[in-house]
């Protein structure tokens, strides 16, 4: 309120000053140009007064009449503003006078220069009185001068003026004083209580439209623009403090982590420590398989001279023109050559079935195996070598397990046991296989015979390669590398397998595999197989085309196929010239190699196939692709089978009699049907 | 008091005050009313207008005629020299019986003649002035309590066609007649 009372005294202060000398400067002005007119308008009158007077006593003066003169002055007793006047001749002596008062008025004794004069209160005029051209005599006339008593008056109604004036003008400034100061003091109030209460949402009032309603409107701009930053400044507070509360716990979280991070490092250390005795003993292992590595490498290379050695020496007596042997001896050194070479290819396959098992890169197709077929068919592989050494072998009568296997390598692990068993057995020993379930889903299968036995160190080392456990020099041939192999595989197929053995007596080797339902179907092939073992056929030889880029494959197919009349064989280079054959002799089988210059095997397979004419023609793959990834694709393309090189005549015969089979099946459906 | 021309015209306001505070009492001296008479005959020129047609030009002399005078005549023609009255310079001419009135503007009559030249005058635009009653003329010298006062007649002022001012006859002793 103070604040405001003084803009709204000042502006009175301002507006009285202004009035008061607005007024000062017009009434000083009107007082003084009055003044000047009324002595001016005075002077006048006085000069005129005199000149009238002069001129009427002219004529009493030229005629020595002061009776006239008299007369002629009291004239002036009309003008009462004149108190006194005299005429004096022309020789400056008194005429005659003139006194509006009784009492005696001081008159000149002398005319003196013609002009007026201020004496005091009173103006006084002298005037020469001229007729003729010559000078008769003088006026001298006075008059009181109001002067004073006028300038008296017009400053007390100046005075008066002033009084009314800048009263009417104070009260009028107090009424319109507030269209000025209500907005100020309005924006002025909302000031104070938004400082006092920051309180920012109040907003002052707008009224009218002049610079004070500008004034609140840039106030109220003001006031949203400091409640905007307010607000923000509000916000980012409460962030900072948020986020000093966050840090905060981030950094006890920090801390306690700190305090883990210790905790672990300790005990990662003590693991660490624990990792390096462990690494010395691996560096251990390493050195020792290094060592066994090294000590395998030698062990197959002189596992590999030694049939090489038979076959390059027989071969040498047999090409010797200066070493004549007899028929039956060329028949035994030939023998001898293909047992040797016979036990080379076991050996290769069986050092590349350990290295596959090694490197990791073997691949098992596990399903469902009915354990009885797989017995029934090794016990009838193994047959001919046990009677051969008058070995009994035992077999249950009966197993219905299913077991979780891959088919082919329990084949294998199973065909090894045995053949061990029947190897390093005592002549007219006995070999005894036995099944029994072991737990739950477990089926424990052991082969036990009646051998030497052998020592607890020797178990050590049993599944070491090429340990043949001191047969190196005995009769029994073998690889040594067999139950290496066996052990990987079975481990390979979830199973263990474990060796017990008492010298003298003999060894039991049992392994344990994972047991699943029984399975329905019966047991594939079994048709074919009994069409393949039926006896080759007369009747017209069948048409074999051989598509083969090797001649030296070519000349051993031929010369198999010689020993069979009811086959005719017929050969081609190349795919198209294959193709060519097929389409104009449409022969009964075709054996295809893959590997062919221009169109592959694989690429002449699908023509075949695309060719109505040609497609139901069984094609057997011959082929040096022997890994099971070449097989299953091959399979997949449609070749009715797969035989891999090096040939095995056994195998290709026995192919190429359950292809035949299968076409004479097809013959006699089709036979039938219609 | 031996007297020049330009002594008498200096002193004569000092004579006529002297005269005039001395009173009737003073010596009358003949010469003192000459003097007196002279300087109220060219006074009163300055307050007679005459017709226009009187004066051949604006400059022609104001011509005051004296007739049985010769004294008053020679002490005009010291009080007149070097002065005019409205711009007409003044000259005195003594008349005699039957000399012509006309170029007169002035006329002084006394004597023996008076009568029949102010009879002759009767009309013209001439004014008259003489001493007695005897002859009437437009205005008459007078002694009033032993000062020279004179009379004013309008009954012979009228049909002269001359224009007295009224300052003249406010300052007359009496003014006598009317149109």
């Amino acid at each position: 309120m103070n604040r405001s009372s003084s803009i709204r005294k000042k502006l009175v202060v301002v507006v009285m000053t202004t009035t008061f000398a607005a007024l000062l400067v017009s009434v000083g002005l009107i007082i003084g140009y009055d003044l000047r007119n009324y002595h001016r308008s005075l002077v006048n009158d006085m000069a005129t007064q005199a000149e009238l007077v002069g001129h009427m006593t002219s004529a009493a003066l030229a005629f020595d009449d002061t009776r006239l003169a008299g007369e002629n002055l009291a004239l002036l007793r009309t003008r009462p503003m004149v108190g006194a006047a005299a005429i004096f001749d022309e020789n400056g002596r008194l005429f005659a006078s003139y006194s509006a008062h009784k009492e005696s008025s001081a008159f000149p004794a002398r005319p003196e220069a013609a002009g007026t004069r201020s004496e005091g209160t009173a103006l006084t005029l002298f005037r020469p009185i001229v007729e003729n051209g010559e000078t008769v005599g003088t006026v001298w006339l006075r008059a009181e001068n109001l002067l004073l008593a006028r300038t008296v008056d017009y400053l007390a109604i100046a005075l008066g003026v002033m009084l009314l004036a800048m009263g009417t003008a104070y009260l009028l400034m107090r009424r319109l004083g507030r269209v000025i100061t209500a907005p100020i003091v309005a924006v002025t109030e909302i000031a104070r209580d938004v400082v006092a209460t920051r309180d920012y949402s109040r907003r002052a009032p707008r009224v009218g439209n002049d610079e004070a309603a500008e004034l609140a409107d840039s106030f109220n701009a003001m006031l949203t623009e400091i409640e905007q930053r307010t607000r923000e400044l509000e916000d980012s507070n409460g962030e900072i403090v948020r986020e000093a509360a966050e840090r905060s716990r981030a950094q006890q979280e920090v801390m306690r982590l700190n305090e883990q991070l210790e905790h672990r490092v300790d005990e990662r250390t003590l693991q660490l420590a624990l990792a390096n005795a462990e690494l010395a003993n691996a560096i251990d292992v390493a050195r020792n398989a290094n060592q066994a590595k090294s000590a395998f490498l030698s062990s197959m290379s002189h596992e590999l001279r030694t049939p090489l050695n038979a076959i390059l020496g027989f071969a040498q007596i047999l090409t010797s023109e200066s070493l004549p042997t007899s028929e039956p001896q060329k028949k035994e050194f030939a023998n001898h050559i293909l047992k040797s070479g016979r036990h080379l290819l076991t050996l290769i396959n069986e050092i590349l079935d350990l290295a596959k098992v090694e490197s990791g890169t073997i691949t098992l197709s596990m399903e469902p195996v009915d354990l009885g077929d797989i017995l029934g068919e090794c016990r009838t592989m193994m047959e001919p070598l046990a009677a051969a050494r008058g070995i009994r072998m035992l077999f249950p009568r009966q197993v219905g397990a299913v077991l979780m296997a891959d088919r082919t390598r329990l084949k294998q692990v199973l065909l090894n046991l045995l053949s061990n068993a029947i190897k390093y057995n005592r002549d007219a020993g006995a070999v005894v296989l036995d099944c029994a379930q072991a737990g739950l889903a477990r089926m424990r299968i052991s082969v036990q015979d009646t051998g030497m036995g052998l020592r607890p160190d020797q178990v050590e080392g049993l599944f070491q390669p090429f340990n043949r456990l001191g047969q190196e020099a005995g009769a029994q041939e073998g690889t040594g590398i067999g139950l290496v192999v066996t052990r990987r595989l079975v481990e390979l197929m979830n199973g263990t397998i474990e060796v017990t053995s008492s010298p003298g007596v003999g060894s039991v080797f049992t392994i344990e595999l994972e047991t699943t339902a029984p399975l329905a179907s019966p047991v594939e092939g079994e048709v074919p197989l009994d069409a393949a073992l039926a006896p080759p056929g007369a009747g017209a030889p069948h048409l074999l085309l051989y598509v083969e880029d090797n001649p030296a494959n070519l000349k051993l197919v031929e010369e198999i196929v010689r020993f069979r009349p009811d086959l005719r064989l017929m050969a081609a280079g190349d795919g198209s010239l294959g193709l060519t054959l097929a389409r104009a002799h449409h022969p009964d089988i075709i054996l295809m190699d893959l590997n062919l210059p221009g169109m592959s095997g694989l690429e002449v397979l699908a023509q075949l196939q695309r060719e109505p004419a040609l497609q139901a023609i069984p094609v057997i793959a011959l082929t040096a692709n022997a890994m099971p990834r070449d097989i299953e694709r091959g399979m997949a393309a449609g070749f009715f089978r797969y035989l891999t090189k090096p040939i095995d005549i056994d195998k290709f015969t026995e192919a190429i009699d359950v292809t035949l089979g299968h076409l004479r099946a097809r013959k006699a459906g089709q036979g039938s049907t219609p | 008091m031996a007297l020049s021309v330009r002594a008498v015209r200096c002193t004569q306001p000092l004579m006529f005050a002297l005269w005039l505070l001395a009173g009737s009492a003073c010596a009358q001296s003949a010469r003192l009313e000459l003097q007196v008479k002279a300087a109220y005959l060219y006074k009163f020129a300055g307050f007679v207008d005459w017709p226009g047609t009187v004066f051949v030009r604006p400059d022609s002399p104001l011509v005051i005629g004296v007739a049985g005078n010769d004294e008053l005549a020679a002490q005009l023609e010291q009080v007149v020299a070097g002065r005019g009255v409205g711009g007409h310079p003044l000259a005195v001419r003594r008349v005699h019986r039957g000399d012509p009135l006309a170029g007169l503007h002035v006329l002084y009559a006394a004597g023996l003649d008076a009568a029949a030249l102010l009879a002759g005058a009767r009309g013209l635009p001439l004014l008259t002035v003489n001493d007695t009653e005897a002859a009437p003329a437009m205005i008459r010298f007078q002694m009033v309590d032993g000062r020279l006062r004179f009379e004013v007649s309008l009954g012979q002022v009228g049909p002269s066609g001359l224009k007295v001012s009224a300052r003249l006859l406010a300052a007359a002793w009496r003014v006598t007649g009317t149109a």
